[in-house]
């Protein structure tokens, strides 16, 4: 298969799935978000990058969970594909193998 | 998230109404839902004056020119249209519809088949039309004479005229320049005297303004200078005294 590129927000998103473990759908990744980056992001935003995601298939969804709290209205929960947690295991790796070739102090002179 | 529960707050029903109509509907349930948690959630946070300035932004932001479409679950890949196998079952597909349509597939090959070949003639004919001997210099001022003839109410057409026509035509009518009389005799058989072994060659006779009427080239001899007998070869374009001597032409007339 041919490697998919992934977004910055794309890659923070995708995050986001993992850490809420099939919890995961608009409101709580927003929230997440919200919480744990700082950033306001409109739902909008959120919205679409799922479905880019599910697209590339870096997550996949269903339909489940209706709650009396959303007047009956399905959610849609998104899960990790296995493409989706080896591309952030990928990311991962090669971010910690470029900070092992950064000398010390050219970050700590960067810092100042 | 708990906190809000017990008492459901509305979001702007007009937002609602616009989400409602634009959104799209594969999605509009589960966006919906969303909204209206996260309204509730925003309610709790910030007050109603926030929450709704939020949820209004949050649904422009899934209307058409922003939000992206989920796509249909059996989406596959397309071959591009060019792909071999996609011409290949052009194809199949063609000769599966014209087997099955007999009729139509007969109605519509036969009526293909009459029109191009009536387009072809009706071209084919123009385009002669419209280049007969249009190699003269001055085929525009070229005109051919025939006579129509009334003989005691019975009418008739002949692609010919009188020798005095021609003649007379040229001195009574001002606006004729020049008039020439030519005739084919069709194949003749030539005898050159000094070598007396016959051969037949397609002629046309013409008189002595025919070569500064039209610009057939010529092969020996002098274009204002010929003579009444100049025997000049049209289907060839060639002079035929290229072959025999002048005597010949003596002989021939």
């Amino acid at each position: 298969m041919r490697r998919t590129y992934l977004g910055e927000f794309e890659e923070v998103v995708l995050l986001m799935v993992a850490i809420l473990d099939g919890e995961a759908y608009g409101v709580t990744v927003s929230q997440e978000l919200e919480q744990q980056t700082g950033r306001q992001v409109t739902f909008g935003t959120v919205h679409n990058t799922l479905i880019r995601l599910e697209e590339k298939g870096f997550v996949k969804s269903q339909l489940g969970g209706a709650t009396a709290e959303r007047g009956g209205r399905r959610k849609r929960l998104f899960t990790l594909t296995p493409t989706g947690s080896r591309a952030l295991q990928e990311i991962q790796q090669l971010r910690s193998q470029l900070w092992q070739l950064v000398p010390p102090h050219s970050i700590r002179l960067a810092g100042l | 998230m708990s906190k809000d529960k017990k008492q459901i707050w509305q979001p702007p029903a007009w937002a609602l109404w616009l989400l409602r109509r634009l959104h799209p509907l594969d999605t509009l349930e589960e966006v919906e839902g969303d909204l209206e948690e996260l309204y509730a959630y925003w309610h709790g946070q910030a007050g109603k004056k926030q929450a709704d300035f939020r949820y209004m932004m949050a649904v422009v932001s899934v209307l058409p020119p922003f939000v992206r479409r989920r796509k249909p679950k059996n989406f596959y890949t397309q071959p591009s249209f060019l792909h071999s196998d996609m011409i290949r079952n052009y194809f199949i597909i063609t000769l599966r519809t014209l087997s099955r349509n007999k009729l139509y597939t007969t109605l519509n090959v036969a009526g293909l088949t009459f029109g191009i070949t009536c387009f072809l003639l009706i071209g084919l004919y123009l385009f002669d039309e419209l280049t007969f001997d249009q190699q003269h210099t001055n085929a525009s001022r070229i005109f051919r004479v025939v006579e129509y003839k009334n003989v005691k109410g019975e009418q008739s057409t002949i692609a010919a005229a009188s020798y005095k026509l021609a003649e007379e035509s040229k001195k009574m009518i001002p606006e004729v320049e020049n008039t020439t009389r030519f005739q084919r005799i069709g194949r003749a058989n030539l005898i050159d005297p000094k070598n007396p072994v016959p051969f037949q060659e397609t002629v046309t006779v013409a008189d002595e303004n025919f070569l500064q009427i039209f610009d057939f080239p010529l092969i020996l001899g002098d274009k204002n200078s010929a003579s009444l007998i100049q025997i000049v070869k049209l289907l060839r374009l060639e002079v035929i005294n290229k072959k025999s001597s002048d005597g010949t032409f003596s002989h021939l007339l």
